[in-house]
């Protein structure tokens, strides 16, 4: 009869360690919303992946001003509309106590890494305004004389004028900070908008190539000065 | 227990709907983004990046003509021009990476005749086409030529896109001739201009001889 008693009592006794985990209905519908709300965020961030590469395309060809920090120099270089168009779109802060000015060069221009603009007298130079720009260089070369023109917003901001055979150039080499996507600049970093250096005839009548040392070019950029600066 | 496993639930739910708004706003910043852009440039769909997909877009000039090229990577590419009696311009360009990018072909009437502008991806450059006899006629009749440009949409790797190819209809050959006493233009090729580009494949298809100067990449990349 003892035996059976502590029998009962041993059964009785592990029955709690038997029951299996509850899970009450609240537990339930927390469950089924946390799987909502990544399943959500999963498809938020595929529909992210899916649309960034056309959009990069888009943006590519668009060529959009972006202004990230309205107190940084920022330009892009449009797509030309003809064969050696030039025009950039370029953003102008306004910072007390500093003009942005438009400086341009056309002799003894050195290779692009040895240009120290700072160091380099511009033979004609333009104030640019704060505020998005349009610019545009053109270089037209006709039978009486050769022109050099700086546009601003479609007005003439620099003009020079040389003798159609100031250069017997073949050619020219160019380079240019302004890129075909939008590209913010430190204020106080030389903008090389057109580093060009013609190609000159060598030793070998009618073999033409860009000089080691300084050279005839077309040198504009952007550098900014403490003082305002008249334009001309 | 049931108390714990609730309350890492709600720290789920609040992580997880944090994350969701942050994602949903910028993917709603990036879908009117696109969707702007999309009406300005119209919308590229790349759905085998290994071929060409081509849109054209329009300008505000009938001689103006611009397209949104997809090129695939490790591609190497011959272009031509080709004009009047024998003229002809060509270049060849290899590149490594797949992208989108813009090509322009712009016929600009000038005071002897018409310069041609191509700008494109490596391959810019403008030629002077035809005369002042031929520009005025041309341009008196520009309604009245055979304009074709490249199809929009996919394009495979080897085939000739033939992005802008101009003729003169017969009739209005004769018409130049006679009326303009142009005996010069008997013999002018017809298309008056076309420009074309393809792979070496694209070229053997189309019985074009390749000059193969950039002809070091394949299907299996840089030879």
């Amino acid at each position: 009869m003892s035996s059976s008693t502590e029998s009962t009592q041993g059964v009785q006794a592990a029955e709690p360690e038997k029951r299996k985990p509850q899970v009450s209905l609240l537990s339930l519908l927390l469950l089924i919303a946390a799987c909502g709300v990544w399943v959500a965020y999963w498809k938020a961030t595929r529909d992210i992946a899916n649309i960034e590469a056309p959009l990069q395309g888009l943006r590519l060809i668009a060529r959009e001003l972006v202004i990230e920090d309205p107190n940084q120099i920022a330009a892009v270089k449009r797509f030309p509309g003809t064969y050696g168009q030039k025009v950039m779109d370029i953003y102008i802060p306004e910072l007390a106590g500093k003009d942005f000015v438009l400086r341009l060069a056309m002799d003894d221009i050195p290779i692009s890494k040895n240009f120290q603009a700072d160091k380099f007298e511009a033979l004609k130079e333009s104030v640019l305004k704060p505020g998005k720009h349009e610019v545009e260089i053109r270089y037209d070369k006709d039978a009486q004389q050769a022109v050099l023109t700086i546009l601003v917003d479609g007005e003439v901001a620099i003009e020079e004028k040389r003798a159609k055979d100031w250069v017997n150039s073949g050619g020219h080499s160019s380079s240019s900070s302004v890129e075909s996507s939008s590209k913010s600049f430190e204020n106080d970093e030389i903008i090389q908008l057109l580093h060009l250096r013609f190609m000159l005839e060598g030793k070998t009548k009618g073999t033409f190539s860009t000089p080691k040392t300084p050279g005839p070019g077309i040198s504009v950029w952007i550098e900014a000065v403490e003082d305002s600066v008249s334009a001309e | 227990m049931n108390r714990a496993i609730n309350f890492l639930l709600c720290v789920a739910i609040l992580i997880g709907l944090v994350m969701f708004f942050r994602a949903q706003s910028n993917l709603n910043w990036l879908q009117s983004e696109h969707d702007r852009l999309a009406t300005k440039f119209g919308d590229l769909e790349v759905k085998d990046p290994d071929k060409f997909y081509i849109k054209r877009l329009e300008t505000d000039n009938e001689m103006d003509f611009l397209w949104r090229v997809w090129r695939p990577s490790n591609v190497s590419l011959e272009y031509r021009s080709n004009w009047g009696v024998g003229n002809r311009s060509s270049g060849s360009n290899q590149f490594a990476d797949g992208r989108e990018s813009l090509f322009r072909c712009k016929i600009v009437p000038t005071e002897k005749g018409f310069q041609v502008h191509r700008v494109g991806e490596n391959q810019a450059g403008s030629s002077g086409m035809g005369d002042k006899v031929l520009k005025d006629f041309l341009l008196d009749h520009w309604s009245e030529l055979e304009i074709e440009t490249v199809a929009d949409g996919e394009h495979d790797r080897d085939q000739m896109l033939r992005f802008l190819t101009i003729r003169i209809p017969p009739e209005l050959l004769e018409k130049l001739i006679k009326q303009k006493g142009g005996q010069r233009y008997k013999d002018f090729d017809n298309p008056v201009f076309e420009h074309f580009s393809g792979t070496g494949a694209a070229y053997t298809r189309s019985g074009i001889h390749f000059s193969g100067t950039g002809a070091a990449y394949t299907r299996s990349g840089i030879q």
